[in-house]
This record gives C-alpha cells, structure tokens and sequence, in this order.
C-alpha cells in the first residue's frame, strides 16, 4: 500500500484528534463493557470496543505511514 | 442539552446507569461523525478522505444500533409523558430509584413538556393541541422521535 504524499497540517491534525477520540471511546468502551449490568450490553460495549479498536488501527496506519514517508 | 428531562432514574450517587453508558457512547458517536464529516472535508488526499468517510459511515452504523437498542429498552421515553399511574409503574423497573429521584426527573419532565395535572384536567382525548400529539396509540414512539432529534 504505497502512499505518495505527506499529509497535510489540516490532515495531520484531524488524523490526530480523530485517534485521540477513538481511543477515549474504546477506553469508555472497555469501561462501561466491565461495570454495566446487564449482560447483553456488555457484549454491545466489548464488540463496540473492537470496532473501536479496528479505527485507531486505521488511523495509526495511515499516521505511520505519512511519519515513515517523512523520515 | 434536550436529554437531562428524560435522564435515567436509574442513576445512583455515584454510578453511570446502564442508560447512561449507552447514551454516552451514542453522544460519541454522533461527536465523532461531526470529526469525521469535517476531516473528509479537508482532506486533500483522496485516500484520506476515503477512510474519513469510511469511519464516519461506522460511526452512522453504531449511533443507529445504539438507537435502536435504546428504543427497544424503551430507554427514551414514556416517564415523562405517561399518566402518573402507568409512572409510577415503570419507575419500579428502576432498582436504585428513590422516590426523590423519580419526583425530581418527573417535576423536571413535566415542566418541558404538558404537566402532569394539565393531561388529568383536559383527559386522554383531550382536543387541546399540545397534548393531541402525546396522546393516544403511538404517543410513546413519537415523544421518543421529538426527544431524539432535538
């Protein structure tokens, strides 16, 4: 998957706070999954956890990419 | 925000109810579409943008399960515009509600919407137009479609 361009500063920022957001929402995820009581919405939390986890994924990688292009 | 006159009763001193949770990873959701919308917007790169919009498309995904799940649970709604009977009713549903809890949401509910002493004066069929949209067989699923949308 190769990827020419760096990023922008707009691109960069937003890839950043969008990263910030997904974590807080996987960490509250994985909170709420722990601490809430009925069962079926603890696998709500934890698979929505996972979708969570599949995004700052993406988004790590497309970060990475741009840094690796920088080096 | 148009959510606090129907926040849960569930909620205890120092604990997010179930309700709660719920409804903060749905309020994420949304925020986060916001992020998304804006960050597709700005993005130079086609491929960039592409995975803005494909995270913005899952966050879209999540906020309607969310929805749904909290329609079904019946997490939206029917307190605040229910008659004081079928109130005090449900409000058994919620373990850690005390009866100050459930005054203060209701007082809370009743004064954004029709009062509780307004609908027993004017009655179920009353012709009075603010209740008109309240009452009768599909009032629960529209107030959860007002409440939501605001």
């Amino acid at each position: 998957m190769p990827y020419q361009n760096d990023l922008t500063p707009k691109e960069q920022s937003y890839l950043d706070d969008s990263l910030q957001m997904e974590n807080l929402c996987l960490t509250k995820c994985a909170i709420y999954a722990d601490q809430c009581q009925r069962p079926e919405l603890k696998s709500l939390f934890s698979d929505h956890a996972k979708l969570k986890r599949q995004h700052v994924n993406e988004l790590k990688r497309l970060l990475s990419q741009s840094n690796n292009q920088m080096i | 925000m148009a959510y606090r006159s129907i926040n849960s009763a569930m909620t205890s001193r120092n604990r997010l109810s179930d309700r709660d949770m719920i409804l903060d990873i749905l309020a994420t959701s949304k925020s986060m579409s916001n992020l998304y919308d804006h960050a597709s917007l700005e993005a130079s790169d086609t491929m960039i943008r592409d995975t803005f919009e494909d995270l913005q498309h899952d966050e879209h995904r999540s906020a309607e399960m969310l929805f749904n799940i909290m329609q079904q649970q019946g997490w939206y709604n029917t307190n605040a515009t229910a008659s004081s009977s079928s109130r005090s009713a449900s409000s058994h549903r919620y373990r850690n509600s005390s009866s100050n809890n459930s005054n203060r949401y209701n007082s809370d509910a009743s004064g954004r919407y029709s009062s509780a002493s307004s609908r027993s004066q004017f009655g179920r069929n009353s012709g009075d137009t603010s209740n008109s949209s309240l009452t009768g067989r599909s009032r629960d699923s529209n107030y959860s479609q007002q409440s939501w949308n605001v």
